[in-house]
């Protein structure tokens, strides 16, 4: 059965997974308090948070390795009590690298493979195709010990594709990972998407979060403080600005002779790069601001290079909702 | 299916891995080569005693004879021009004992004054008391004869003659079942089964390594059962031991002729170690928290069970104590089944009571493992 056909299986605008109230003690520290969420079918899913707030431990719950004390866990609308009964349908990439440096690709390919229920000439097709989607195949028979960091990280998620998984986790999958390796993930994220497939998405890296996710989930103490749909997060959580960029004889490199209007509707401009910010303020609109800046700049002969409305980076809003102190894990 | 699948990764692993071939086979080997050598001379043809022979005669050669006939020893003729060189050797202990003949030993012979010398190295009464009392026992042949000649001589019939010379106690040397007892039959299995215990480090180290790379949690979110986890760590290790303890014994055979006996019989004990062994690895490997801790265990019960089992020394060589807790090692119930098989020539039915008890400690030791596995398989994934 292919992924789209199974992925259809899923009754219409039920959620792939739908998490509610999920409490996890190890020992007495509390790792989840009581977290609740939904992943639409089909969507990559950004599970954010700082060190610690709870996420590898939700994803661990996830994949029924991990046994919560409270709440529950429907994917595919069928709640799962943990353990294995939808492992067939789950793939999973750890953090870790879990690949054994002494078998070749194809080895430990195949043992995953084998493990999760497949066979013969169904299975050698399987590790032909993932080894093409992440550029491996020339590699296959090469020993995992010679392979880059990235080969590892990208033959790592080839693991958790081999079963045609309809909902696959992926913790972290970039960490040290190149420009080029980052790239061909991402494509790799997006590729399944087009094909039906849901992705629980878990990142340090928000750029990654914003390229990648519909909605997103921002933990912290092992509770959700943010879900939804990222733009609605975004907008719910920071207003947009107005981004003022001048082109003057010097500018930036001497912009102290050079200064930017102030308007009515946004506090005073604040320098932002190569250029400056205008934060709105209570009950203004950012196209209004845009418009009197467009008409100070033209009031006072300024010529302008850039201005536009910019929507604020998601690093913005985390570290908004999550604080700035240090987050070292125990 | 699962279980096979995992069984064929850990092999590949393991013949990977550089140095296994050394410490599972070439290292036993080397023990057994160096112990069997070392020690093959207290076999009971094993000791060399190295003779020279100043007289020549009939007769000097007819003693040397009897010498031989005691049983227990092997001659070796030295030239006499080497005997300075000889009395050197013992003299600085670099050679424990020589036997001389001296010459007119054939004319003394005839008149009742014969000596034949036994130089001993000082300090080596236990390896060369035996000779000594194979060359006075030759000796008293010759005084037996003579005085069985002087009482003939003085009229007394051949029957009383005899009847003297019994004596009033006899021993009756009586060898049970055996075949050549030899002391490559202690050795060679002996090391075959320590060795084989050290296997408990290859389990705990690839449950530790596991854990700690996060295979375990990985390898639990495909469609694995728990059991065949634990399944399929027991399998490809039982089967390296079982090669393992093969090629050893067959190494033995091959370089010293050590006998084996019933090969059914032996493979069924080799069975019963290997499951004995492995479970215990389980054990080992689900109850400690560090790799460091499960070696530490490893040679606690490789190298202890070793001494106190009876697989350095025969068992009766040790003080009562180490027998009684000798008796509570699976090697020595591994130990005495192979004897049994190699040197009383027993048979699968000889061994019953040894694989019973082996058996018992792999249940002992599956239950300990499967006790403490969720708890492990808890903190692996967790971690």
């Amino acid at each position: 059965m292919t992924q789209t056909a199974r992925s259809a299986k899923t009754a219409a605008g039920e959620p792939a997974v739908a998490v509610e109230g999920l409490k996890v003690l190890y020992g007495e520290r509390v790792a989840l308090a009581g977290v609740s969420f939904e992943v639409p079918a089909g969507t990559c899913f950004g599970l954010l948070g700082p060190n610690g707030a709870g996420k590898s431990t939700t994803m661990k719950v996830l994949c029924g390795l991990v046994r919560p004390q409270a709440g529950w866990v429907r994917l595919f609308g069928r709640e799962v009590s943990g353990g294995h009964a939808d492992a067939g349908r789950i793939g999973y990439v750890p953090q870790a690298i879990t690949l054994y440096d002494k078998l070749t690709a194809q080895e430990n390919l195949a043992l995953f493979g084998r493990l999760s229920g497949l066979r013969g000439a169904a299975l050698a097709a399987r590790m032909e195709t993932v080894l093409t989607q992440v550029g491996l195949a020339d590699r296959a028979r090469e020993p995992v010990a010679r392979f880059s960091g990235g080969m590892k990280r990208r033959l790592n998620i080839a693991a958790a594709l081999l079963h045609e998984p309809e909902l696959v986790i992926m913790d972290e999958p970039t960490v040290g990972v190149d420009p080029q390796s980052r790239y061909h993930i991402f494509n790799l994220v997006r590729e399944m998407k087009t094909r039906g497939v849901t992705v629980i998405y878990c990142t340090h890296y928000m750029e990654e979060a914003e390229a990648l996710c519909d909605h997103i989930a921002i933990l912290d103490h092992g509770a959700v403080i943010a879900r939804g749909p990222l733009s609605a997060v975004l907008r719910e959580h920071a207003e947009p600005a107005v981004y003022l960029e001048l082109d003057e004889p010097g500018y930036p490199e001497a912009p102290a002779g050079v200064t930017p209007p102030v308007v009515t509707g946004a506090s005073p401009p604040q320098p932002d790069g190569d250029g400056w910010l205008y934060r709105l303020t209570a009950g203004h609109d950012a196209l209004a601001v845009l418009e009197a800046v467009a008409g100070a700049c033209r009031g006072q002969g300024l010529r302008v290079r850039r201005l536009e409305v910019v929507r604020p980076a998601l690093e913005r809003v985390f570290l908004k909702l999550t604080g700035t102190s240090l987050r070292d894990e125990a | 299916m699962a279980v096979w699948t995992l069984t064929r990764k850990e092999w590949l692993l393991l013949l990977r891995e550089r140095g296994v071939v050394f410490w599972l086979l070439v290292l036993p080997m080397v023990f057994i080569l160096v112990f069997g050598a070392v020690f093959s001379h207290l076999s009971g043809t094993g000791i060399t005693v190295p003779y020279v022979n100043l007289d020549g005669t009939k007769a000097a050669q007819a003693f040397l004879d009897a010498v031989k006939k005691t049983g227990g020893l092997t001659l070796s003729q030295e030239p006499a021009s080497a005997l300075a060189d000889q009395k050197a050797r013992v003299a600085a202990g670099r050679q424990s004992l020589l036997l001389v003949v001296p010459q007119g030993f054939g004319r003394a012979l005839a008149h009742g004054t014969a000596k034949v010398a036994l130089y001993r190295a000082a300090g080596s009464d236990q390896s060369t008391g035996p000779v000594l009392a194979a060359v006075e026992q030759a000796a008293n042949t010759y005084r037996m004869q003579a005085v069985a000649k002087t009482l003939a001589a003085h009229g007394l019939p051949m029957p009383a003659v005899a009847k003297v010379l019994a004596g009033p106690v006899r021993v009756e040397d009586v060898e049970v079942n055996a075949q050549t007892y030899d002391a490559l039959a202690q050795i060679v299995p002996g090391y075959t089964v320590m060795f084989a215990f050290y296997t408990i480090i290859s389990i705990v180290r690839r449950f530790h390594l596991d854990k700690d790379l996060g295979m375990t949690a990985r390898l639990m979110t495909t469609r694995l059962r728990p059991w065949q986890y634990l399944a399929g760590a027991w399998l490809p290790y039982g089967m390296a031991v079982c090669v393992q303890c093969a090629v050893l014994l067959a190494f033995g055979r091959l370089l010293y002729g050590v006998h084996l006996g019933d090969v059914l019989a032996i493979a069924v004990l080799v069975a019963a170690v290997a499951l004995c062994v492995t479970s215990m690895g389980l054990a080992v490997a689900v109850w400690v928290k560090s790799e460091n801790q499960g070696n530490a265990w490893t040679q606690l019960f490789a190298l202890g069970g070793a001494m106190v089992g009876g697989l350095w020394f025969p068992i009766d060589m040790m003080p009562h104590t180490i027998q009684i807790i000798g008796h509570l090692t699976p090697q020595y119930w591994a130990q005495q089944g192979m004897q049994t098989v190699m040197l009383r020539a027993g048979h699968v039915a000889a061994i019953w009571q040894n694989v019973a008890v082996l058996a018992a400690f792999s249940a002992a030791a599956f239950a300990l493992a499967a006790w403490r596995f969720p708890r492990f398989l808890r903190g692996a994934v967790s971690g």
